[in-house]
């Protein structure tokens, strides 16, 4: 078999960044490929989904003793002496839990059922999404407020300074449609105006791509895609 | 902010449902214990500030908790500055990961078929793909881990992919 690089076919590049292989210039052409075509972009989470897959092969150990008790403690925000190892993964995990306190604030509670008064309308049910940060591979909910027409973001966004952040939208296969810019509501907490409407058709994407200052000028994105994933229903 | 007891109680079902799987997906990628440990209860300190998030319908509950776990992992193997050592895809599991055993733990139908798809492959395809997945290695990462031209590497991948949409095409 030849071993010359062989050209890759749209699926697969969708393949490729669903994977994680890419880097550099071809991750970011790749991924403003996915707000840009619709199709593209379920490709890619189609491939997701089939990657994900391959977690069934792996087995099972069972977790420490004493671990679920260490989580409890440090969703109580009690301090627990954490296990002691000798590898610079500390600060980060503490600078997390740091952050994970700010968002408690503005937690997902009201996502989750309200306790006793029933909802007088079932128009507006909150919807969700969990947005796939492209820079750290890890991804943080975003909720979004239909009768305000409001999307929230309560967690930090690496905007650059002088920059804004545009949230966009994808229904069906339509072009990317631009939403507001994210403001800054409290530290690491942003807003967007969304007006989507409160029927969101299943497998619409939301998508936040790096404007110049006020949005991007052409109505369609026109800087990198920093966060993505689809809206759904709680 | 008072947090539910009837949320906790379903906490501490799902952790009891679902550690064992996560501690193992930590264990293959984190490659270190110490560190496992520490990265799975970030993980579930995570699951449970973001229950919300999760999208019913689509990727399995299991899928959606193994892929925080992962990202978690591959983030302190990043931060700690490891290289994957030498075929990461065979380790540090490798004798759970026995055809028969993986077979059994298989329970879907899709899960066999990727897993069948997969077992196509040539090793050097797969071994790249199951590294990619398990470590976050990017197509310079594998390349230079294996010592091969980034064109080549770039190959096995794409042809493996390839070979991987046919085979998933045709079940």
């Amino acid at each position: 078999m030849t071993t010359e690089p062989i050209m890759a076919e749209p699926d697969i590049l969708a393949a490729e960044l669903a994977l994680g292989v890419l880097d550099g210039g071809d991750r970011a052409a790749a991924l403003r490929r996915m707000i840009a075509e619709p199709g593209f972009a379920r490709d890619v989470e189609r491939w997701r989904d089939h990657f994900s897959l391959m977690f069934a092969g792996v087995a099972e150990h069972p977790a420490p003793a004493g671990l679920f008790d260490q989580v409890e403690a440090r969703i109580d925000g009690r301090a627990v002496p954490r296990r002691r190892t000798a590898n610079p993964w500390k600060p980060t995990a503490i600078a997390a839990s740091l952050a994970a306190l700010a968002m408690t604030a503005v937690a997902l509670r009201p996502v989750e059922a309200p306790p006793v008064v029933p909802a007088p309308r079932i128009a507006t049910v909150p919807m969700i999404a969990a947005m796939a940060l492209t820079d750290t591979d890890t991804s943080q909910p975003a909720l979004y407020d239909a009768d305000a027409g409001i999307l929230k973001m309560p967690g930090p966004m690496p905007i650059p300074a002088g920059r804004s952040a545009q949230l966009w939208v994808i229904e069906g296969s339509a072009a990317p449609k631009p939403l507001g810019t994210f403001r800054a509501v409290a530290a690491g907490s942003y807003d967007a105006e969304a007006k989507i409407g409160a029927v969101i058709a299943p497998g619409t994407m939301l998508a936040i791509s790096i404007e110049p200052i006020g949005g991007s000028p052409t109505g369609a994105p026109t800087g990198p895609v920093i966060a993505s994933g689809l809206l759904s229903k709680v | 902010m008072a947090t539910g007891a009837e949320d906790r109680a379903a906490f501490a079902t799902l952790y009891s449902m679902t550690s064992a799987k996560l501690f193992g997906v930590c264990l293959r990628i984190c490659n270190d214990r110490g560190a496992a440990e520490e990265v799975l209860s970030d993980v579930y300190l995570t699951i449970w500030q973001r229950a919300g998030a999760f999208e019913p319908g689509r990727a399995s509950p299991i899928s959606w908790l193994a892929t925080i776990a992962r990202n978690r992992a591959i983030d302190w193997r990043r931060s700690a500055g490891r290289r994957p050592t030498t075929a990461l895809d065979q380790a540090p599991d490798v004798a759970d990961d026995t055809p028969s055993a993986e077979e059994r733990m298989l329970r879907s139908e899709d899960e066999r078929t990727l897993h069948l798809c997969l077992e196509k492959l040539d090793d050097k395809q797969r071994g790249a793909i199951r590294s990619a997945f398990f470590g976050g290695l990017t197509y310079a990462e594998l390349a230079e881990r294996d010592a091969v031209p980034l064109g080549t590497m770039k190959s096995w991948v794409r042809r493996g992919l390839q070979r991987l949409k046919d085979c998933l095409r045709d079940d």
